[in-house]
């Protein structure tokens, strides 16, 4: 043992010539010889750049990052008026290459739409941490503990997640996970109010309209929002506007031109 | 394939999810599987209801029948004493599925004096082994050479209520004036080649058996040549020509004896995946597989398990799972009954064959991603519970709740998840036309639990939704109601409504009258720009999406 220990721990291998007498012993301890080379291995390997690192978005939502995607091991927070759809919007192009979703405690979550968005519905998984408990004062610590290990090993297999954060989540804990998430290179995308946790960037939707519903009359068809994301790892705010579900672009000069909902005439409505 | 084939017995009860759900043949009831019967009583059979048909034909013909859901567990589960009596009479059975059951018929055909006499000794072995679930229930008993014919003769055997035998050296003839449906009806070949066949002309087994085998294979690939084997009476013979080298035999000895089935089907799954990986490196599949399980109490069950398609990893491990619970509820008190935790599981492959039939494409198969997804969610589903980690099925509905279900990530082949998330048993995937539904976008927030709320028109007074489907007034604003009924509603803050769509009226299941539901579809902007799904039903309003 001693020869092995000594090999991590000294840069210049010890007097091994001492203990010459003990070849065998030291052949036997062939594990802590691969544990080094691995030690080596991780500090020789190429350093791979943000870009590299990045998981593919949508076309229409490049713009929004510098480095193109979604870099792994970044915790991302969804706000705003259209949240859900944004951050469904963001990881589509991530599950459809191959990547797997994991949802955990997000019960709500409306798989029409994300089919809609473009998110294979064949690699999303539920996860539901609460295990069909009513929340109680006294199991609201326990809940939140098991968010956490559920968080640490669904960052094994999924590559991408959209979590609540459980408000009880103690923040030595979060740390933990966080860690977690940047050890594997998972991009955790946050809906609702992150709490302890420390998100690497902040995906606000604000400024939506709605177009297609009036009074009495069509149905919703498609909306604008502007998406701006701002955060610690962000350089500068970047802000788009969106139609959504079509994806599309729209440029400030049309839809400032466009009315706001609800004050078309229902007349030239029935003519378009 | 040369060589003589192997005189099989097989032994069928074609009904028997029915009986395992614990309906009596003479109750009118039936089980259904993605809105089609699988199985009905007999009394349901007299009425008209037979396998394949929709939830609402079974209705029609028989308005009072009882439908229940499929559960593939517990007819494994319940199959169990009628192994055990089969098992009486050869150790080396096969089961294909609850209610199939096939074994050699060699030997113990000379124990009982002949073929006939085999046939009804198990016919009565049967007949009390099921006698305490219910009396009644149709058995088919086939003797021929070969497994496929042997299935065959069974399935006739039915029909005609008398064991069906075919002397030996006849199952060729015996096949070759039978339609070639046959062919799907045991599962052995896939429909749009059946179809196929027909449309070419080779309406009977003997059609297709008289082609050459070589033109076979020319037009239709490795799947034609099995169905052309098949049909000519050759059955497939892996076990004489390729014997899995005793290696191949994977074992696990639990030091610490387990007695959660959920560790032990654990242990399971890395032995299948172990297994399985190692057959398809050498592009072969396992069509019989034996599974031993051994507790500390040197107690044993093993078991032997056949599926002519091949048996991939997570199919070993159901088979594992199905032995396990079979074993574990058998009654208190009976001989080989399981009293302590599992030591040992062991999976041997009997039969292999040469991996000719699932060939996947260049870019198909599973990914790294996946492996590593379906390794997570085991390790999930072990640190919560089965129920907590699911995945979405495809259901269909005209309300955003009602259209995907969840179920257990256990319960599913992953490698098959995209034909359940699409293009489900209903035939019409989410892409087809669901009439009624709302159109595009989706609300991205679901409750499953909807909200109720108040809705008021201008002048304050509630908004109500006629029979006939007509407003009585413009909906202007709407509050939140929280807390529940009993200690009074607490009311939130008012909320304008800029603009509104509906009402859609829908009048769903008016023949069921429990599950009848009659509502109407909002759609409301506010003012701030929020949307919501609202419904009206019942006199009340309730929030049910939202568009965030």
């Amino acid at each position: 043992m001693d020869v092995a220990v000594r090999d991590i721990n000294d840069d210049v291998p010890g007097d091994i010539a001492g203990e010459r007498g003990n070849d065998v012993a030291a052949l036997v301890q062939a594990p802590p010889l691969t544990s080094v080379l691995a030690a080596l291995g991780d500090r020789v390997a190429p350093v791979l750049m943000a870009r590299e690192r990045a998981l593919p978005v949508a076309g229409h939502v490049t713009r929004l990052f510098s480095e193109g995607g979604l870099v792994r091991g970044r915790v991302l927070s969804c706000r705003g008026m259209a949240a859900t759809s944004a951050s469904l919007d963001l990881v589509a192009a991530a599950v459809a290459a191959g990547s797997w979703l994991a949802v955990i405690d997000v019960p709500t979550l409306g798989l029409d739409a994300a089919s809609e968005l473009g998110v294979p519905l064949e690699r999303i998984v539920a996860i539901d941490t609460s295990l069909g408990e009513k929340a109680t004062e006294a199991n609201v610590a326990e809940r939140a503990a098991r968010w956490a290990d559920v968080v640490a090993a669904a960052a094994d297999g999924f590559e991408v997640m959209l979590t609540r954060v459980p408000a009880e989540v103690r923040a030595s804990t979060v740390r933990k996970v966080a860690a977690r998430l940047q050890q594997r290179g998972v991009v955790m995308l946050v809906l609702g109010d992150p709490g302890p946790l420390v998100c690497d960037g902040v995906i606000d939707t604000t400024e939506q309209v709605w177009s297609g519903v009036g009074a009495g009359w069509g149905h919703l068809q498609q909306r604008t929002i502007e998406m701006s994301v701002s955060g610690r790892r962000v350089p500068g705010r970047r802000c788009i506007s969106l139609a959504l579900p079509f994806g599309a672009e729209v440029t400030p000069s049309k839809r400032d031109a466009e009315d706001v909902v609800g004050n078309w005439p229902p007349l030239l409505s029935a003519v378009s | 394939m040369g060589g003589p084939l192997t005189r099989m017995v097989t032994v069928w009860l074609p009904d028997w999810p029915a009986v395992a759900a614990g309906f009596r043949p003479e109750q009118l009831a039936a089980v259904m599987h993605a809105n089609r019967v699988v199985a009905r009583t007999a009394a349901a059979a007299a009425e008209g209801v037979v396998i394949g048909q929709r939830r609402r034909q079974a209705q029609r013909r028989c308005p009072d029948i009882v439908l229940t859901d499929h559960d593939v567990a517990r007819d494994a589960r319940e199959f169990e004493p009628v192994v055990r009596a089969v098992a009486e009479f050869s150790p080396r059975l096969d089961v294909v599925e609850a209610g199939w059951v096939s074994l050699a018929a060699r030997g113990p055909s000379r124990y009982f004096g002949g073929d006939a006499e085999l046939s009804n000794v198990l016919l009565e072995a049967i007949g009390s082994a099921v006698g305490a679930t219910g009396a009644g229930v149709s058995v088919g008993v086939g003797v021929a050479d070969g497994r496929f014919a042997s299935g065959v003769a069974a399935r006739l055997s039915v029909r005609r209520c008398s064991p069906v035998l075919v002397e030996a050296g006849g199952s060729a003839a015996f096949c070759a004036p039978l339609p070639i449906g046959w062919l799907q009806t045991l599962g052995e070949s896939d429909p749009e080649m059946i179809d196929l066949f027909i449309r070419l002309g080779l309406r009977r087994l003997g059609d297709l058996a008289a082609l050459t085998t070589s033109d076979v294979l020319g037009r239709f690939g490795h799947p034609g040549v099995h169905a052309h084997r098949l049909a000519s009476g050759t059955d497939y013979r892996p076990s004489s020509t390729t014997d899995p080298s005793p290696e191949r035999r994977l074992d696990h000895v639990l030091d610490d004896p387990v007695a959660q089935a959920e560790a032990v089907v654990f242990v399971a799954k890395q032995l299948a995946d172990e297994l399985a990986q190692a057959l398809s490196a050498e592009g072969r599949v396992c069509t019989r597989l034996v599974v031993q399980l051994e507790t500390e109490h040197s107690e044993r069950s093993e078991r032997s398990w056949f599926r002519s398609a091949g048996l991939n990893a997570a199919a070993m491990v159901e088979r594992v799972r199905w032995q396990l619970d079979a074993w574990i509820n058998l009654p208190r008190g009976s001989d080989q009954e399981i009293t302590g935790g599992i030591a040992l599981i062991r999976l041997t492959p009997d039969e292999v064959r040469a991996d000719v039939g699932s060939q996947l494409g260049l870019w198909g198969g599973q990914s790294e991603a996946d492996r590593q997804a379906a390794r997570s969610i085991a390790r999930l589903t072990m640190l919560t519970s089965g129920e907590a980690v699911t995945v979405p099925v495809w259901n269909g509905g005209r309300l955003p709740a009602d259209r995907y279900r969840w179920v257990s990530a256990s319960m599913v082949d992953l490698d098959q998840r995209q034909r359940a998330t699409s293009a489900a048993g209903t035939g019409s995937g989410p892409v087809g036309p669901w009439p009624g539904s709302l159109p595009s976008p989706s609300p991205a927030t679901v409750f499953a639990e909807p909200h109720p709320v108040e809705v008021f028109d201008e002048t304050g007074q509630p908004v109500k939704v006629s029979g006939r489907g007509a407003v009585s007034a413009s909906p202007a604003r709407f509050r939140l109601l929280t807390g529940d009924e009993a200690s009074g509603w607490r009311r939130g803050r008012l909320r304008q409504v800029i603009a509104w769509a509906g009402p859609w009226p829908i009048e769903e299941r008016w023949w069921e009258p429990e599950r009848h539901r009659r509502l109407a579809r909002f759609q409301m902007v506010t003012d701030d720009q929020r949307s919501y799904l609202v419904i009206a039903e019942h006199q009340r309003w309730w929030i049910s999406a939202l568009y965030d």
